[in-house]
């Protein structure tokens, strides 16, 4: 209640900025506009179309970024020289914004879906792959020790013991993930035409109609937050609370 | 050696019980007790009848839902037992188990773990630094010196149970394996401390209110 009144409140402020008249509107719309073009969007469809195509690609990075990431950061934390080898390479390439790959992407696979999946999963995977190497090296020994006190060993000792206690560190990765790939994604969007947020977004710039520009950064930082609460927050408070990381 | 047969790794034979109870944070007591059982490939009814039952023998039937974070430390102990006793070993070996519990935990431990050890008759061999819990405890104590480790001297505890620390009989043990014991303590003490240091027997110290009989 004390949130929604004080969102409301900053919608009037808003509102009233834009009333002042101090920037022409096709430069600052009102809220009113804004609203009125996501539902406009919204009825005859060009916004769904493009969370949909958005998501797609999303999911499909994403996904591929999870796979890789886990069987990577699997083999970082079991061989050693692995580690001592892709190590560095890996983390190198955290530091490079995907969006940097794009040149190269667009000139290997063209101004394609692929080109922006490569994006997505170059953004997503190397903080999956860090995380999970790190989670499954952090293990307390004295866990291990007493599984195998108890006969668990090899694969039985992995996946009953290793995992469960490195879940809480790789789900903070898978988060930090899609931040990443959600990032990448509208970066990617931005630069090639189709018919995702990020096109949508830079075709309403095209024909200068703000309202439209900053609806579809509305349901951008909607659906962002929307997932990040509902699936990552929720997994991690609930991993938290089982642990009693957190106060319950 | 454990039935002949020389001992080089952990087996399901030879169940330990850590000085922190090394409980899995994201299972229940019930399935942490139910872990070992599961690794040896007891179905699922079997291992949840079994985890219930020596839940039981360490009276925590109340908790068996509950996390491990949600149990004292003593709570904690008793769940880390009843996992070790629920593999059914030959040996129980337990690694200084109350050594991070509050006395009178540990002195209640002690009793349940004495009624346990009556009741299912293992072969418990416990690590300790209280010489006390040892005597308290033990049929046998063997005293290990400072590194390398090798068995100094052995003492038997030929007194019933439950026992009574105060009886002079095992006051006497207890002095000798201090005795015994306390060469070792200064070696260490001389590998660790500065060079000057010395094994300063007690002096006659004053009272601390430097009470010379005023209040006559």
């Amino acid at each position: 209640m004390k949130r929604l009144s004080f969102y409301l409140l900053l919608i009037v402020i808003w509102e009233a900025i834009y009333r002042l008249s101090l920037w022409p509107p096709y430069l600052f719309p009102g809220p009113l506009e804004v609203g009125a073009s996501l539902v406009h969007g919204l009825a005859d469809g060009t916004l769904l179309v493009a969370v949909a195509a958005s998501f797609r690609r999303l999911a499909i990075g994403y996904g591929l970024a999870l796979a890789m990431g886990l069987s990577l950061g699997l083999l970082l934390a079991r061989n050693r020289t692995a580690d001592e080898l892709l190590g560095p390479l890996v983390s190198g390439m955290q530091a490079i914004p995907s969006i940097a790959w794009l040149p190269l992407t667009v000139l290997w696979l063209g101004l394609s879906e692929a080109s922006i999946i490569t994006i997505v999963f170059l953004g997503a995977v190397w903080s999956i792959v860090v995380n999970t190497q790190a989670g499954i090296r952090n293990v307390p020994p004295l866990w291990i020790r007493a599984a195998m006190t108890m006969g668990a060993s090899g694969s039985r000792l992995f996946t009953a013991v290793v995992l469960p206690a490195a879940l809480p560190q790789m789900l903070s990765g898978w988060r930090l993930a899609w931040a990443f790939s959600w990032r990448a994604l509208m970066a990617g969007e931005l630069l090639s035409p189709g018919k995702g947020l990020g096109e949508v977004l830079i075709v309403s710039r095209n024909v200068n109609d703000m309202p439209a520009v900053l609806a579809v950064i509305v349901i951008i930082g909607v659906f962002g937050s929307l997932v990040d609460n509902l699936l990552f927050k929720r997994a991690e408070e609930q991993t938290r609370r089982k642990w009693g990381l957190a106060p319950a | 050696m454990l039935d002949g047969e020389p001992v080089t790794g952990p087996g399901v034979d030879r169940v330990v019980v850590f000085q922190e109870a090394a409980l899995f944070p994201w299972l229940t007591a019930q399935k942490n007790v139910e872990f070992g059982l599961k690794m040896s490939g007891l179905s699922r009814e079997e291992r949840s009848v079994r985890a219930r039952q020596f839940l039981k023998m360490v009276h925590l039937s109340r908790f068996a839902d509950s996390y491990p974070h949600e149990l004292s430390g003593g709570m904690r102990q008793r769940v880390a037992i009843a996992r070790a006793l629920a593999m059914d070993p030959r040996v129980l070996l337990m690694d200084e188990p109350f050594a991070a519990l509050d006395a009178q935990t540990r002195a209640l431990l002690h009793e349940e773990l004495t009624a346990i050890w009556a009741e299912t008759r293992k072969t418990v061999i416990f690590v300790t630094h209280n010489v006390r819990e040892a005597v308290y405890l033990s049929d046998r104590i063997l005293v290990l010196s400072a590194r390398p480790a090798s068995i100094k001297q052995e003492f038997r505890v030929p007194a019933g149970r439950p026992r009574d620390l105060t009886e002079p009989g095992l006051a006497y043990i207890e002095k000798q394996i201090m005795e015994s014991l306390r060469v070792e303590i200064d070696r260490v003490a001389q590998a660790e401390l500065d060079s000057d240091w010395v094994h300063e027997t007690t002096k006659l110290l004053p009272p601390p209110d430097r009470n010379l009989g005023s209040d006559i």
